[in-house]
């Protein structure tokens, strides 16, 4: 019998869709009736969409510039 | 924009404003993921510069076995762990026996994922994602950007860290828990806007 740290050990590839069709379903009626993995399930979905979301990818205008100047300066003159 | 084909071409082809049209479009995610692995964005831009330099140097060498952004990710990823295993050895020279040690699991609490997502995603919330991240070992941090922040496949994600799927697969479960527990821990501490 599974424990529910035997089903938290896979929440993360059920999230990715990396298991079985009868594994999710095993998962699926597991966090149907248990609150605690239902809650860990939901914080590790929350993470997910926070850790896509929440780190800028934006770039300082003087570091684009120097980048520019450094590749001219470099590349062009190989 | 053009394609990454058409810009290689044309880059290949001596049209050098080609290859400042990749630089312009891979500049952010490739200036985040170094930032990310190296913890310093003053040392990142130099690996930023180096990176885009390799890449124009070894761009003929690009088969298109991979996609382009898995191939100059991975150029980037080895210029950053080059320049650690040489000044900060410590930082990477983990291996997976330490997805062995227990993590303290947290009693699960509704405050972190109760808390809207507009306020997830405040600068203070941006902050503290960015923190949790940060306190990861490298081994974890690098496979959570590319993974999660950068949205590459459990498949890419290997090739560009050279590790197998089921390490990839190992360590995302261990990083994303921890960064979940991090989270967790700190709206608890915060207490559910729902309460105050």
């Amino acid at each position: 019998m599974k424990k529910c740290k035997d089903f938290c050990d896979q929440l993360s590839d059920y999230l990715d869709k990396e298991l079985g069709a009868r594994e999710c379903v095993l998962i699926q009626e597991h966090l149907e009736k248990c609150a605690p993995c239902a809650l860990i399930f939901e914080g590790l979905k929350t993470t997910v969409i926070v850790c896509s979301e929440g780190i800028s990818d934006e770039v300082p205008e003087e570091v684009k510039m120097r980048l520019k100047e450094f590749l001219r300066t470099n590349c062009t003159a190989e | 924009m053009e394609d990454d084909l058409q810009l290689i071409k044309g880059t290949l082809g001596g049209d050098f404003r080609a290859f400042e049209n990749i630089v312009e479009k891979y500049q952010g995610k490739i200036f985040r993921h170094l930032r990310k692995m190296v913890n310093d964005p003053s040392l990142a831009e130099d690996l930023l510069q180096d990176t885009f330099l390799n890449a124009y140097r070894g761009l003929n060498s690009f088969s298109g076995a991979s996609s382009f952004s898995t191939w100059l990710f991975r150029i980037a990823t080895n210029s950053a762990l080059m320049y650690l295993r040489k000044e900060r050895p410590e930082t990477v020279e983990y291996d997976d026996k330490v997805l062995t040690d227990s993590v303290d699991v947290l009693t699960p609490s509704p405050a972190f994922v109760s808390t809207p997502l507009e306020i997830l995603l405040s600068l203070e919330g941006k902050a503290k994602i960015e923190e949790a991240i940060d306190q990861l070992p490298l081994i974890y941090r690098s496979v959570v950007i590319l993974r999660d922040v950068e949205g590459f496949s459990l498949e890419e994600v290997a090739n560009i860290l050279g590790a197998s799927i089921p390490a990839i697969k190992s360590r995302l479960h261990r990083a994303r828990n921890i960064v979940r527990e991090t989270l967790t821990s700190y709206y608890m501490e915060k207490g559910s806007p729902r309460k105050s």
